[in-house]
């Protein structure tokens, strides 16, 4: 365990400690309700606690942002450098000295309560993570509040969940549900939120933690709603794509967008570990030079890049930058983010993204634009794709990037583009950064969660892959025991396959039809004869951890035809299902060593 | 466990103690945040409207002054703390118009414009940029949108500005034919006030639909019988009209009443020879006629010599060359035959004459130093040519 765990979560027997109570009986029911549904009743209350606390966090921002920055939308004069890097100086001592945990996103941290912690995330965390923060968002420090929101409510989720005595099941699953909750509330986007906590952090679709995760999200979304009013993110203007060779265009964006995304996740890949394998005293003075850095580049004409700017991302979306200005405040918005995450500074990556990908495909739109005037798209809707595809190559979470446009825009015209730009993004990305960001963070800590990419993208062993070619003697349920010795004299193999009149198919051993002509049952039906239960049914299709629970050392399976089941398909055995997962394990051994070589992957 | 009310207290007896007291915790923590939260939130956004309203003023002042790139940063400062208010947004797109900043206020009026496609007050705006633009199909559509749209506060005046607009609009890109349609559908519904009629009268002037614009100027002398600018307007609509005797009656009002127009005293001097000059002209005697033919030949004789001495030309050359020569020759003899008596009796000869005397003024014109007779038998022949056609 590294030092960075430690600070994160506590010791591990702290850990144990602390969930102790609820190992004994995984999942074993203390509640009147039972724990399933109870679990379901506790995902709405989180739901509302996450909701609460995510308000709270963003008033939290404003009330700090009018009073170290004023409140005018563009903050000017001398207060633009010094709010800002002040502001880092106390945030560098309050994470030094008395939050070591809330560094970061929140969205690594949040992992590993889920896979390593047994769903510990200490209440500290969440009041460390909300004052920092704030502070430093409020001051203009380049960050967003909704990854801090995620891990307020994954960190509130925990509590509830060890106050309440949840088994260790729920409990692992209960930090998730709580940052969906905190997702959803800070992103005033409720599918978004569960779709991205299902592709990042939870990394399956699971019937179990779906229910609780959306009514999480959605009950934290009515209470941020009922208290800072329904409008959305963005006011998006009309948007409309009508010509389908402009989706060429589109895909331009895509191309750009992922080639950026991978200069972003580099920039913070290489910076970050140099930055903390700096002296220890150097750590107070980072979040305060990423605040100078900032704090001139607003001084400097350039406020748009200070706090999370979602008022810029509406000004782009609304067509009120040059392309030259939103090419500009791209290029700047990498370098601040880069500078504001690297130094430690707590706080959120979603905004940044969101409003790199506007201002570039903006960008990337107006110079289309000059060079074939004839698109109809506005800069408004290259604005909008570009968000996602930011989304899709710098955050690798391909879906959410989908949903989240079409959730913020509530227009389905824009699908198309943005899937398609999206997928370029993606593409380019993994093919020039194979390991996603927040793997790199989590490597660089010192840990090794699931990665939820790979997770995708693993290969599923079937039937089909481990079943042999169906040359075993079978036999017809009508036949008798003296037919059924004849038909398989001259066969191979013991085992014996009898075929049913309709359905459920019987293996026997050939000693046993043997025995059973030399018992006096040489004339009675195979079906009379013998009472071996029915075999349970194959299909190729299937994943072949099914087959494992049915087989043993000496059974052999039949593999059918859905549609026949009286046709045989193939036959499998226990060593038939270990040399398919030996070859998978040796194929993935080669793909490893080719990523291994890649400077991203731990030493 | 299969469900059971929550009232039975049975099923409190399976909850440990402990977990008794955690509910309790939780349900207090709950409120404890509600509370705070809504005490956080209801002064965050009493402070977000007061700033709202802070900086709206502010904006609002320097677009008073004129300075519409400041009211642009504090209108967007206003919007900061009060999103949805369309009046704010409607400002700031009004504010980047003013600051010439086209493009980026007609972004900002096309979304506003996707909201609410039927607000008047955006619809004139983004014609408005149309029009600046160039773009005249726009132009149209989204002006008419204004004129057909909802207005908040007197309705039918913003209407009638916005069609106004669009016919000013229609006349400068030379789209008379269309700025006329668009009149017509104005004079049908426009109010009873002297200055839309007056305005409407002059663009019908424009157009040039005189007919219409007399109607109206007569609409607003019914109400105001010694308005100058009504008076001088239906003078000259008669005079287009070649409605002499009314043009004259109207024009000596409208002098009389103190319309100080220049053009005004010529277009009485015109009127007045016009109906001294013109031989059709009803209620007049054969021989008035007869003298006003004499007149007329003897002023294009005059004409002509003038005419000649400007271009070099000599009338007196034998075989007549070019058409100034051919019309002096032609002058010259029927002169013995122009003579009171003689015309008085014979309606074709007087015909001939003034068919001549029209030719000459014709072709003179282009010699320019045109008096008020030469212009009053150009009008004459124009009016003839009417009635033969």
């Amino acid at each position: 365990m590294s030092p960075a765990d430690v600070n994160t979560h506590g010791s591990l027997a702290e850990v144990d400690r602390r969930t102790s109570s609820s190992q004994a009986a995984p999942g074993a029911s203390t509640f009147w309700l039972g724990e399933d549904r109870f679990f379901l009743v506790l995902s709405i209350v989180i739901g509302v606690l996450a909701g609460l606390a995510v308000v709270c966090f963003r008033i939290t921002i404003e009330w700090t942002r009018l009073a170290l920055l004023g409140s005018a939308l563009s903050p000017s004069g001398w207060r633009t450098i010094v709010a800002p890097s002040l502001a880092g100086l106390a945030v560098a001592v309050l994470v030094i000295w008395i939050f070591p945990a809330v560094r970061g996103s929140g969205v690594n941290q949040t992992k590993a309560a889920l896979y390593i912690y047994n769903g510990f995330i200490p209440l500290r965390t969440a009041l460390g993570k909300f004052i920092t923060s704030a502070l430093a968002i409020g001051s203009g420090q380049s960050l967003g509040p909704e990854d801090p929101s995620l891990q307020i409510g994954a960190s509130l989720a925990s509590s509830v969940g060890r106050a309440l005595n949840l088994s260790r099941e729920k409990l692992r699953l209960i930090a998730p549900v709580g940052a969906a909750a905190g997702l959803a509330a800070a992103f005033n986007a409720p599918i978004s939120a569960v779709l991205f906590v299902i592709e990042e952090v939870i990394g399956r679709w699971s019937a179990a933690i779906l229910g609780s995760v959306v009514l999480s999200a959605v009950s934290s979304v009515v209470v941020m709603r009922w208290f800072l009013g329904a409008e959305a993110m963005f006011r998006i203007p009309a948007l409309e794509v009508t010509r389908p060779s402009e989706l060429l265009a589109y895909a331009v964006l895509g191309i750009i967008g992922g080639v950026a995304s991978v200069v972003f996740a580099k920039g913070i890949g290489a910076l970050r570990p140099r930055l903390r394998a700096l002296p220890r005293w150097t750590q107070y003075l980072q979040p305060a030079m990423a605040g100078l850095l900032i704090g001139i580049i607003g001084y400097l004409g350039a406020p748009q890049v200070m706090g999370a700017g979602y008022q810029f991302i509406d000004q782009a979306l609304h067509d009120q930058f040059t392309w030259r200005v939103l090419g500009l405040l791209a290029g700047l918005k990498i370098l601040a983010t880069i500078a504001s995450f690297v130094s430690g500074t707590p706080g959120g990556m979603f905004a940044p993204t969101l409003f790199i990908g506007a201002m570039l495909g903006g960008a990337v739109g107006g110079v289309e634009r000059i060079f074939f005037p004839h698109l109809t798209g506005s800069i408004g809707t290259y604005a909008l794709v570009g968000m996602g595809v930011l989304f899709a190559g710098f955050l690798r979470a391909p879906m959410t990037s989908v949903f989240m446009v079409l959730e913020v825009s509530g227009n389905y015209s824009i699908i198309v583009p943005v899937m398609i730009a999206n997928t370029f993004a993606y593409v380019i990305s993994r093919s020039l950064q194979p390991t996603p960001l927040f793997d790199i963070l989590t490597r660089q800590d010192g840990l090794e969660l699931p990665s939820m990419e790979e997770q995708r993208e693993e290969t599923t062993l079937r039937v089909e892959d481990a079943m042999r070619p169906p040359r075993v003697p079978v036999v017809e349920e009508r036949d008798t025991v003296a037919e059924a010795l004849q038909k398989i004299e001259g066969t191979n193999g013991d085992n014996v396959f009898i075929r049913p009149r309709w359905s459920g198919w019987r293996v026997t051993s050939r000693q046993a039809l043997a025995r059973a002509a030399e018992d006096g049952r040489a004339d009675l039906a195979l079906r009379e004869a013998f009472s071996n239960p029915i075999v349970p049914h194959l299909y190729p299709d299937l994943p072949l951890e099914t087959a494992l629970r049915h087989l043993d050392e000496r059974t052999v399976l039949p593999v059918t035809h859905r549609a026949e089941p009286r046709e045989l398909e193939g036959v499998i055995s226990l060593s038939d299902v270990l040399n398919a997962y030996r070859a998978s394990y040796q194929q993935s051994l080669s793909g490893a060593r080719d990523v291994s070589s890649l400077p991203d992957s731990p030493p | 466990m299969s469900f059971r009310r929550w009232t039975d207290w049975e099923i409190w007896k399976h909850l440990r103690r402990g977990e008794l007291i955690s509910f309790f915790v939780l349900f207090v923590i709950g409120i404890g945040l509600l509370l705070v939260t809504h005490f956080l939130a209801a002064n965050y956004k009493a402070h977000e409207q007061v700033l709202g309203k802070r900086w709206f003023a502010r904006g609002e002042r320097e677009m008073a002054a004129n300075r519409p790139l400041e009211a642009i940063a504090d209108f967007r400062n206003a919007l900061l703390y009060s999103r949805e208010n369309q009046l704010i947004q409607i400002r700031l797109a009004q504010a980047l118009s003013a600051a010439n900043r086209t493009d980026e206020a007609r972004a900002y009026f096309l979304s506003l414009w996707d909201q609410e496609p039927g607000s008047g007050l955006i619809n004139l705006e983004l014609a408005r940029l149309a029009a600046r633009k160039g773009d005249s199909s726009q132009v149209l559509q989204f002006y008419h949108g204004a004129i057909y749209g909802a207005w908040e506060e007197d309705p039918i005046a913003h209407r009638t500005a916005a069609r106004f607009e669009l016919i000013e609009h229609l006349l400068h890109e030379d789209g008379r034919a269309q700025a006329q349609a668009e009149l017509i559908v104005l004079q049908s519904g426009l109010p009873v006030d002297p200055s839309l009629q007056l305005r409407a009268a002059a663009l019908f002037m424009v157009v040039p639909d005189y007919a219409n614009a007399l109607k109206l100027y007569r609409l607003v002398l019914k109400e105001d019988e010694k308005n100058p600018e009504a008076l001088a307007g239906a003078g000259e609509a008669s005079f287009q009209l070649h409605q002499y005797r009314t043009a004259e009656s109207f024009l000596q009002e409208a002098v009389a009443a103190g319309a100080t127009d220049p053009h005004l005293q010529t277009l009485v001097d015109t009127t007045a020879a016009v109906r001294q000059l013109d031989p059709f002209g009803r209620g007049i005697s054969e021989s008035q006629r007869a003298a006003r033919v004499v007149e007329a030949f003897r002023r294009a004789g005059d004409r002509l010599q003038q005419c000649a001495q400007k271009e070099g030309v000599d009338l007196a050359a034998t075989p007549p060359k070019n058409d100034l020569q051919l019309q002096s020759a032609q002058w010259v003899k029927i002169q013995s035959s122009v003579n009171a008596r003689r015309l008085r009796n014979s309606e074709d000869l007087r015909n001939d004459v003034m068919d001549l005397v029209f030719q000459i003024e014709s072709r003179t014109e282009a010699c320019g130093n045109k008096t008020t007779t030469d212009t009053a038998l150009g009008l004459i022949a124009k009016d003839r040519e009417g009635v033969d056609r």
